[in-house]
């Protein structure tokens, strides 16, 4: 069977952990060329190590302007075009409303929101007619999640993205859709500062709210955003497709 | 992709249009395949470029239970089990929300929502008593959007969303995932009878839609196709819309 990603080439902001490294190695499965980035030393030693040579690894600030031209930038110069921009780059600070700090909210927005947003407005002259441009929500988005005010108000703005981007980018044959995962097996909650103790309780309270009983694996986000990625979904424009075994429907 | 050898699914209205489609993408990806209509006499066409023993064909009548009992044993006499559902059988009537008929109602009720139930009942418990399974129902944009003269069909859709969600919350214990499609027009027989017949303007369609063309019955099969993968594991009581932006255009 034909690799359905031949010759095409992917951008994952994002990349060295979780739905964004399980995406590219998808992508390399399915030969694509992959670029993927990162902000953590650490863990972009740690994506190469595993990854090895398959893809390229670039250390990018996916909130700064400058790194985010940088990047586009550079993969047109190497590779002529961008085929998928992947638009997973996203941290979460959760806390007590009146405890977060104004630079935290203002990180998250900027990480989130006018990362990706930037991303957009730099990629549109590098991306191929016919492309396709894939963010990651979050199911924090449609509902209260107590100490999660800033980062649920991003994600809820992500989508938006996707809906406006996909009707301004239509004319060009570009597709842009979100996807929107629910509890993913992904070190997230390692980066917000909760204590192990607390991250646990909260792992178990989630497996019993999702009705398929479990904790979805980030290969499972993976393959919608390949799926998302793909030829199969030309017709799919503006959607947010919810991954999340069913929790946020009850 | 991974093929998906001697899985075994029933498709309804498999006669025409989506549930054609479906037929094809599926025996394509190595599946065997239950083929009902109510009108059957057409199924033989769709068969005809499958190998033998690929599929079986039979009449179904969706708003009948027994009808829809007999169509989940017959995918366990031919293969030994039952996989998936794809629930592609439907009819559309526009009327006149003033004089409508009550019977037309009920019928358009009968047939996209009693029906999309009585055909997951019949295959679930067969489903449930194996290893699970994955049920694809065509929904609609219609499920969100709302239509003048479509008052039965836009509110049997949004009945099918919902009953999506209830069963897939109340059947993931056994495993089976439920899901829907949602397109906007497809271009299928249904919908060019009711282009020919003037009931839809292609042209406002075409501009309606932000990538300016009406679906293929192969968008839409791809994601049946997707939907009963393992690549959608995680994904239940989802409406998946295929619509060419149709949902996310704002007008101007």
């Amino acid at each position: 069977m034909t690799k359905r990603f031949q010759g095409k080439v992917a951008v994952i902001t994002g990349g060295t952990t979780g739905i964004g490294f399980a995406t590219a190695r998808q992508f390399v499965e399915e030969g694509a060329t992959v670029i993927l980035t990162g902000q953590n030393p650490v863990t972009l030693e740690a994506a190469r190590a595993e990854i090895g040579d398959a893809v390229e690894i670039v250390q990018s600030d996916a909130s700064n302007e400058g790194d985010i031209k940088t990047l586009i930038e550079s993969v047109v110069e190497k590779h002529g075009k961008i085929d998928v921009l992947f638009l997973n780059a996203g941290i979460s600070r959760f806390a007590p409303w009146e405890e977060q700090s104004i630079e935290d909210f203002d990180h998250i927005f900027n990480v989130n929101v006018r990362g990706p947003w930037l991303a957009i407005k730099y990629g549109i002259p590098a991306l191929k007619d016919g492309a396709s441009i894939i963010i990651t929500t979050s199911t924090a988005n449609q509902s209260g999640v107590a100490q999660t005010s800033a980062y649920a108000a991003t994600k809820a703005a992500l989508a938006q993205l996707a809906r406006t981007a996909a009707v301004e980018l239509a004319p060009r044959g570009i597709r842009v859709n979100a996807v929107r995962p629910g509890p993913i097996d992904t070190p997230i909650f390692g980066k917000t500062g909760m204590s192990d103790e607390g991250i646990k309780k909260i792992e178990q309270d989630l497996v019993d709210a999702v009705p398929l009983g479990r904790i979805g694996a980030s290969e499972e986000v993976a393959s919608v955003v390949l799926f998302l990625a793909s030829k199969e979904s030309s017709y799919v424009q503006g959607q947010e497709w919810t991954v999340d075994g069913g929790l946020s429907i009850t | 992709m991974s093929k998906q050898e001697n899985r075994v699914a029933l498709i309804t209205g498999a006669a025409g249009g989506v549930g054609a489609a479906a037929a094809r993408e599926l025996v394509n990806s190595g599946w065997r395949l239950v083929l009902t209509d109510l009108h059957s006499e057409h199924l033989a066409e769709v068969a005809q470029d499958f190998e033998d023993g690929v599929a079986v064909s039979m009449r179904l009548d969706i708003t009948d239970p027994s009808s829809c009992d007999a169509a989940a044993a017959c995918a366990l006499e031919n293969f030994g089990r039952l996989d998936a559902l794809v629930n592609s059988a439907g009819i559309s009537q526009p009327a006149n929300s003033f004089t409508q008929p009550a019977a037309d109602w009920a019928k358009m009720i009968e047939v996209q929502l009693s029906g999309a139930y009585f055909i997951a009942q019949s295959c679930g418990r067969v489903m449930a008593e194996n290893n699970g399974g994955s049920i694809v129902f065509i929904g609609s944009t219609n499920a969100e959007a709302a239509f003048p003269r479509r008052a039965a069909y836009c509110s049997a859709k949004a009945g099918v969303a919902m009953l999506t969600k209830v069963l897939a919350i109340e059947w993931a214990e056994q495993n089976i995932r439920v899901n829907s499609i949602g397109p906007a027009y497809v271009e299928t027989p249904m919908t060019l009878r009711n282009i020919d017949s003037g009931n839809i303007s292609r042209e406002a369609v075409e501009k309606r839609i932000p990538l300016g063309r009406l679906a293929k019955p192969e968008d839409v099969s791809n994601a049946v196709s997707f939907l009963l993968s393992e690549r959608s594991s995680f994904i239940t009581g989802q409406t998946l819309y295929v619509d060419g932006g149709w949902l996310a255009y704002g007008y101007f």
